[in-house]
């Protein structure tokens, strides 16, 4: 009989120990919710690292328990999340195993957690203070991260758009203070994180490990262990015991809803740091290691609704100082020559709008329609830099890249049925993407998502390497369109 | 002579015997007389408290009780009790206050109701009921509902219930007080509202915060989604489509919560007795209970369409107002029954484009008193019925309800406890 090792931090489980024990005594409500969910998918295309033909094979079969605690004890209300995954090993993945050369490919797939513990008290009205591991999502944008980088989110398993982003999001361990202002119409929200984090918490996690996510052409690389490139966790400018902070104001100021934010934290998406040329001179490798560091970010969010156009316009602007991004578009391994700095502007326009399809689609009432142009812009950008878009492969970034998308969701049969479409398009680079999906509700338990995931790229990477120099954004996924199927069971 | 005799008597006796049986079908029926489709025809020229059954009925109950198995077990009429100062804040500021020719809403309106004396002659009456209605209708004589968990029911007129979704709702007056300042802040704020899901699983922890203003312009509104963690705006054109994916539009909570000048013309078709249900069996909701039936007792969901309520009515006095709808909305016209002693609206009848019946909405209140001591009026159940789709949704009432609690300020009702109570 296996026994599940829970993923917790001695930190976390010492918090969740004492803050039950403070509160047992008057213990008085718990809610426990939470699902079972079975997740298909299933290649649309063959993958060329592998010599067999992959198209329809199923390329993940997971199995998720999620259980929420939720209830107060004594003046101290709980939020606690544990969820354990579970993959049965297809046949598909047995072949990527093999390219990898070793059989732990599914324990970078199977795990348990306790996702979130969090505590709060209220010493005044006004004053909320949450302690423990949990999300903070700042920014008005949810897939194109500009604000949203307190925490890094997991890919590994899924390297795509997952509707409920709280998913896949990597809870931290925080002291998050808020105090309410009415006078002032507002808030102001205060963060800490004191270091206390296990190291992987940190940054967002890619499928680095040649995995059914990895990017196309490296199903069955493991640069973790075949290129001996480890994270490290422990860099001068990236040490994960280091305390981070952040504060943000969020208001209304007549017609608009702002906010104002600052954050001290991990730029989200590791760098690869060079021992030939290591960032700020520290580096713990002989020859490559994944960095997180430190980044100061500056952000202002805005929204507000237009009765010109009856639509909700959303806009959010983020600015990070010296953001490390790697170069080298010639260097025997793209990205690996180094790590430059650049000041970042990362901005979002979105317009939501309810539209009345009714008369030609037959819902059941108004559609959600939501456009959104999200650019990244390097500041002081020069060409000489030689930076690449993404470490591994030589396409060069450019000064913005910018991407459009366009979501639209349906309602039909009291919102027991809803077909959505998202689509994209990187105006810089070229290759999108299209995402039809239809969700079903069954009474109060039973749900239901399939959903297709079609990538287009404009330039990709064969497996000998060639052709890297055009692979962006969308090149990643290529060979990669998937359908996905999930069933949930929720109480 | 004798045969001429006897028929004389025979006459006489028919005639007694006919006077008799008409006296007797248009005897008083009784408290607890049920009325259904089996009894109608026989107790319609009955009377109640003085006025025919069938006088009381309107088209559409009626229409209900012969082809859907709505039955309305009968009471006696009762007046609403009223907060102490409601009537004399009515006297205190009523005479003050006017409708803006521009944009037709209340100018200088405090507390109370605000037009207490309506001239059905005046060109005005409809909108000015209508106000009155907003200022007072169902809602506490006070600050605060306070409503930490209603459910809605999602009920198909041939299986029964589909779906359940919990909700809870908080909205804060900011005018209307009865006692110290009768207006809280700058008078353009009409008041406030919070409102979170509970269950199922997928939409809890979805939450809306609403500000309604006083100027006649549309609501602003938020919504915050866990499955993001992140709060976001919501369209404020938005208001006449539905609620979630519930029968019910956004403007029909209580038949009528639109703001009364979003509609572009009122017609007050008469003054009538009908009726309705103002003292329904509270709670509507028993969750600890373990059959369907009894877990809504007020629901008859023993037989289709299932959507019928079980409660009491009594006859009440109503105006029956007309309402013209906006091109964009999905109705052409809503008839309702506002009762001005209760403050409610009992019934709606909502017309699609082509003027055919779409909807109807049968509210019924309950009395409470207010945790400040005060009297409030609440709906116990809402009946929102989709007779195109077959299809109705039901909101029920548990007893945890409550009005102007005490200790509770405007700001506990802001965006930013929507985005702190989100976790």
């Amino acid at each position: 009989m296996k026994i599940f090792k829970i993923k917790a931090s001695g930190s976390t489980a010492l918090v969740v120990l004492t803050m039950f024990a403070a509160g047992a005594v008057h213990a008085s409500s718990l809610e426990v919710s939470g699902y079972v969910r079975q997740h298909f998918s299933f290649n649309l295309e063959d993958q060329p690292e592998t010599s067999e033909d992959d198209k329809f094979d199923v390329s993940m079969a997971r199995t998720t328990l999620r259980l929420d605690f939720d209830g107060k004890l004594g003046a101290i209300g709980y939020h606690i999340v544990t969820r354990a995954e579970r993959e049965i090993e297809t046949s598909y993945l047995d072949r990527v195993e093999d390219l990898r050369g070793t059989d732990d490919l599914m324990s970078h797939y199977n795990n348990e957690e306790i996702r979130e513990a969090v505590f709060t008290i209220n010493p005044t009205k006004n004053i909320a203070v949450n302690f423990g591991k949990q999300q903070v999502a700042w920014g008005e944008t949810d897939f194109f991260t500009g604000l949203d980088i307190i925490h890094g989110f997991d890919y590994s398993w899924r390297s795509f758009v997952e509707v409920e982003n709280e998913e896949i999001r990597k809870p931290l361990i925080m002291l998050n203070t808020v105090i309410q202002m009415p006078s002032l119409g507002g808030a102001l929200q205060l963060l800490v994180r004191p270091g206390w984090d296990e190291d992987e918490d940190i940054g967002t996690t890619y499928d680095l490990f040649g995995g059914r996510w990895a990017n196309q052409p490296n199903k069955g690389v493991d640069f973790l262990r075949g290129f001996g490139i480890k994270y490290n966790y422990d860099h001068k400018e990236g040490d994960t015991d280091d305390v981070t902070y952040g504060a943000r104001w969020s208001g209304v100021w007549g017609d608009f809803n702002y906010s104002l934010a600052y954050l001290t934290g991990f730029n989200t998406d590791p760098v690869v740091n060079f021992a030939g040329n290591p960032y700020k001179g520290d580096a713990d490798t002989m020859f490559a290691e994944f960095i997180y560091p430190e980044v100061e970010t500056v952000g202002l969010t805005l929204s507000t609704y237009s009765d010109m156009t009856d639509a909700v316009w959303s806009a959010e602007f983020a600015y990070t100082k010296d953001k490390p991004y790697n170069f080298g578009s010639d260097f025997f391994l793209p990205g690996f020559a180094g790590i430059v700095e650049k000041d970042v502007l990362r901005s979002m326009i979105r317009m939501d709008k309810q539209m009345d399809l009714s008369g030609v689609l037959g819902t059941s009432r108004p559609s959600l329609v939501s456009i959104q142009v999200f650019d990244t812009w390097l500041t002081g950008f020069d060409e000489d830099d030689d930076i690449v878009d993404l470490a591994g492969y030589a396409a060069k970034k450019k000064e913005h890249s910018t991407v459009i998308t366009l979501m639209m969701l349906n309602y039909y049969n009291y919102d027991r049925i809803k077909p959505e479409l998202a689509a994209g398009y990187d105006l810089s680079y070229g290759g999108g993407f299209v995402i039809p999906s239809i969700n079903f509700a069954y009474g109060d338990h039973w749900r239901v998502r399939v959903e297709a995931d079609i990538f287009f790229d404009d330039g990709d990477t064969d497996p000998s390497g060639n052709g890297s120099d055009e692979t962006n954004l969308f090149g990643y996924y290529s060979n990669n369109d998937q359908l996905s199927v999930r069933i949930t069971y929720q109480f | 002579m004798k045969t001429m005799m006897k028929s004389k008597y025979k006459v006489g006796l028919i005639g007694v015997m006919l006077t008799l049986s008409a006296h007797s079908m248009a005897a008083d029926v009784q408290p607890g007389t049920v009325i259904s489709a089996a009894n109608l025809d026989q107790i319609k020229n009955d009377t109640f408290e003085g006025k025919t059954i069938g006088s009381m009925l309107t088209e559409k109950q009626e229409w209900m009780i012969r082809e859907h198995g709505l039955t309305m077990p009968l009471r006696h009429s009762e007046s609403i009790p009223k907060s102490p100062g409601w009537e004399e804040a009515t006297e205190k500021y009523a005479g003050t206050v006017s409708i803006d020719p521009e944009t037709r809403t209340p100018v200088n309106y405090k507390a109370g109701r605000p037009f207490p004396n309506v001239d059905l002659n005046d060109p005005q009456a409809g909108l000015k009921l209508m106000w009155n209605h907003d200022k007072s209708g169902g809602w506490p004589r006070g600050t605060l509902q306070d409503y930490p968990k209603f459910a809605f029911l999602f009920i198909d007129g041939d299986k029964g219930i589909e779906r359940v979704q919990h909700w809870a709702l908080i909205r804060y007056f900011l005018e209307g007080k009865l006692s110290g300042d009768p207006v809280e802040g700058d008078g353009s704020v009409a008041w406030k509202q919070l409102l979170f899901a509970h269950y199922p699983k997928d939409i809890a922890g979805i939450g809306t915060y609403t500000v309604r203003y006083n100027d006649g312009r549309f609501d602003d509104s938020w919504v915050y989604l866990r499955s993001v963690r992140r709060t976001r705006r919501l369209s404020g054109g938005a208001w006449s489509d539905p609620i979630g994916g519930t029968d019910q539009l956004q403007d029909e909570i209580d038949v009528m919560s639109a703001n009364p000048a979003w509609y572009p013309a009122y017609k007050v078709l008469g003054k009538r007795t009908i009726f309705g249900v103002v003292h329904s069996r509270w709670p509507a909701w028993h969750p600890d209970e373990k059959t369907e039936q009894a877990i809504y007792p007020t629901v008859d969901l023993s037989k289709p369409p299932y959507w019928n309520p079980i409660d009491d009515w009594e006859p009440r006095e109503v105006y029956v107002i007309e309402a013209t709808m906006p091109e964009e909305h999905p109705y052409s016209k809503k008839i309702m029954y506002y009762d001005p002693d209760a403050g409610v609206m009992l019934m709606g009848e909502n017309y699609d484009k082509n003027g055919e019946l779409w909807k109807i909405l049968l509210f019924n209140a309950s009395s409470l008193t207010a945790r400040d001591g005060g009297s409030a009026l609440i709906s116990n159940q809402g009946h929102t019925i989709d007779f195109k789709r077959r299809h109705a949704t039901v909101f029920v009432h548990y007893d945890a309800a409550g009005f102007n609690t005490p200790g509770t300020e405007s700001s506990d009702v802001s965006l930013n406890v929507l985005e702190a109570a989100g976790k």
